[in-house]
């Protein structure tokens, strides 16, 4: 059994403007990871504004009052990092790792980029013409389309509906002067958290950070709203048309559990033992018995206000009904009877010792305290994590099955294929709604 | 997708060519980025691929292009970069910027176990000792513009090129053209 994690000593620190800064030195490797996260995210994007978040973070690395984008890219890589931007759908960050001789050099250009960005006209089109680019290659992909309609449907008009990369026709519509906008209203000291972890000198580092952001705007008035969480879907059916796909991507998903939740532990334990691993109920029942699928897994997908839990999956065509069959069974007879002793128990060696794999480099620890942050989990659960793990009962993972699994009717069913046959697939599970592709890029 | 037949790990020039791929397609400031994706928005992506091998390798160049882009031009453009790789300038700094990634990269291999365990095991799999793993950043050091140009002459020689073009032409169907 794996024990007790020890994270190395971490030094905070509240800006008057109410930045949050966290410096931890660790012993390892010349590097250092430097994270700023803000909590607005694609939760945030206005209603036929899908996208929005991802393109504010996007452009805001292509040019500052003192840099243009190109300058930008030529300095960071030129002290041996790559800069990562992205937005998902509660926050938006800035992250790189890079040998620690460089921290002031790299902090500089992060704090600038987040703090200080002009968007530029032309590189906001460009940058808007390569996403919009880039959802188009979805539709090529149909676990990626599948993986879309399930958050829609899943989530129906919830702020979560849409993946953080949005649509082609809002991105389309979007205006350089709405970045601006998302970036004044929602950059905020206040909603945002620098984490630096790595072969670092700590009261050097936080000097550097405290020096570089407390000039940063006051406090806004307005703090990023946290979603509520997601409403009850009744079963239905969506089905989305890909004439020439010769297998049917499945979904089946329906609103569960936010990352605060008290029953996280019993909630990853459940689902390692139902569709977490390789040697799963749900791998045992559809692909070593039946020989449905090449795989299956189940998954609770949590967010800030609220999450979902999906069981994911393709097959043939013919087959689909059955595949979802065996997958609705088997959640009944889980919530039934729940794990067997020896299922528990490996699922939770499996769990514990996957752990200390999540927090063996700098920027994995960086991550870790940053989502600590934004959720507002406490870091007991990454110390504790292995005698949390094993702490869990059977009895509980049937209360989070009976719960938040697909049982009485309740969660929706996503098939990508052939809409016609797959439509008389499964429509005997509910009622059913065929979209073309276009309706989810 | 083109790619050339490399030299195997212990030919000297295996470390100059991961200095090329970096100067090529690492970074967003790397050549064929900057032109195929930032410049001309030809493409989507655009990548290198130089792994070593016991045998003779494979160095490969990737470009994934925008909706409705034509393959010749962004190959028009590719060959284009290689021939001004070959006989163009290439500044002190482009090479210092691989360089600088190149070490990062390795440092990073080195924060893992796994990453450990794997450079000792291919350094003794392929150049026969495993005390090599810690030579890399020399290697890399001791590369300079004119390494990579002779490299880029000698191993991306435009005669010796495989092509491999996937077009999308109907659903379910693809057409493959290799010369």
């Amino acid at each position: 059994m794996s024990g007790r994690i020890e994270l190395p000593p971490l030094h905070r620190e509240r800006l008057s403007n109410g930045l949050e800064i966290v410096v931890a030195d660790r012993p390892g490797v010349p590097l250092v990871a430097v994270r700023l996260i803000v909590a607005a995210g694609s939760a945030l994007d206005p209603g036929r504004r899908h996208g929005l978040a991802n393109l504010v973070v996007q452009v805001a690395r292509r040019g500052t009052a003192r840099r243009s984008g190109t300058e930008i890219d030529e300095r960071i890589e030129s002290l041996g990092a790559e800069l990562g931007c992205a937005a998902d759908e509660d926050a938006s960050g800035f992250g790189l790792s890079a040998p620690s001789e460089s921290l002031a050099e790299l902090l500089d250009v992060v704090v600038d980029v987040a703090t200080a960005p002009v968007f530029p006209l032309k590189e906001f089109e460009r940058v808007r013409r390569r996403e919009v680019a880039s959802i188009a290659h979805v539709l090529d992909e149909p676990g990626a389309v599948a993986d879309r309609a399930m958050l829609r449907a899943a989530y129906s008009d919830h702020p979560y509906a849409h993946p953080p990369d949005g649509r082609r026709a809002h991105l389309a519509a979007l205006r350089r002067r709405e970045l601006v906008e998302f970036h004044e209203r929602w950059y905020a000291p206040e909603a945002a958290t620098l984490v630096i972890v790595g072969r670092v000198d700590v009261p050097a580092a936080l000097a550097l950070a405290r020096k570089k952001l407390s000039r940063w705007r006051p406090p806004a008035a307005e703090a990023p709203p946290q979603p509520p969480a997601p409403l009850p879907v009744e079963r239905r059916v969506v089905v989305v048309d890909k004439p020439d796909a010769t297998q049917v991507q499945i979904r089946i998903a329906l609103p569960a559990l936010p990352r605060s939740t008290p029953d996280y532990f019993p909630a990853i334990v459940a689902n390692a033992v139902f569709g977490g691993g390789f040697t799963s109920r749900l791998v045992e029942s559809i692909r070593v018995n039946r020989g449905l699928s090449y795989g299956v897994r189940s998954r609770f997908a949590m967010s800030r206000g609220g999450g979902i839990f999906f069981v994911s999956s393709f097959t043939k065509t013919e087959t689909a009904a059955e595949l979802v069959e065996v997958a609705l069974e088997e959640s009944a007879r889980f919530a039934d009877s729940g794990p067997s002793a020896d299922e528990l128990s490996r699922a939770q060696a499996w769990l514990a010792g996957l752990h200390p794999l999540t927090l063996e480099t700098h920027e994995q620890l960086a991550e870790k305290l940053a989502d600590a942050w934004l959720y507002g989990f406490s870091l007991e659960e990454v110390t504790d994590y292995a005698e949390r793990v094993h702490a869990v009962t059977a009895e509980q993972c049937i209360a989070i099955a009976r719960s938040w699994f697909p049982l009485d009717g309740k969660g929706v069913i996503v098939g990508v294929g052939r809409a016609r046959d797959v439509a008389k697939q499964l429509r005997a599970f509910g009622p059913v709604e065929v979209l073309p592709p276009s309706r989810v890029v | 997708m083109a790619g050339w037949r490399g030299p195997p790990a212990r030919h000297a020039d295996s470390a100059v060519l991961d200095v090329l791929q970096t100067v090529l397609a690492v970074g967003e400031s790397s050549r064929l980025r900057r032109r195929l994706v930032e410049h001309e928005e030809i493409a989507v992506a655009a990548h290198a691929s130089w792994a070593w091998r016991m045998d003779p390798g494979m160095f490969l160049l990737f470009v994934e292009l925008a909706p409705g882009m034509r393959a010749a031009k962004a190959e028009a453009i590719l060959w284009d970069e290689l021939d001004r790789l070959a006989t163009g300038v290439i500044s002190a700094s482009e090479v210092r910027r691989a360089q600088r990634l190149l070490r990062s990269m390795v440092l990073h291999e080195l924060a893992t176990h796994s990453g450990v365990a794997h450079a000792l095991g291919q350094a003794e799999a392929l150049l026969g000792d495993w005390r090599e793993a810690g030579r890399a950043l020399e290697l890399y050091a001791a590369v300079g513009p004119k390494d990579l140009k002779r490299v880029a002459r000698e191993w991306l020689d435009p005669t010796q090129r495989s092509v491999v073009t996937l077009d999308p032409i109907a659903p379910g169907a693809a057409r493959g053209r290799r010369r």
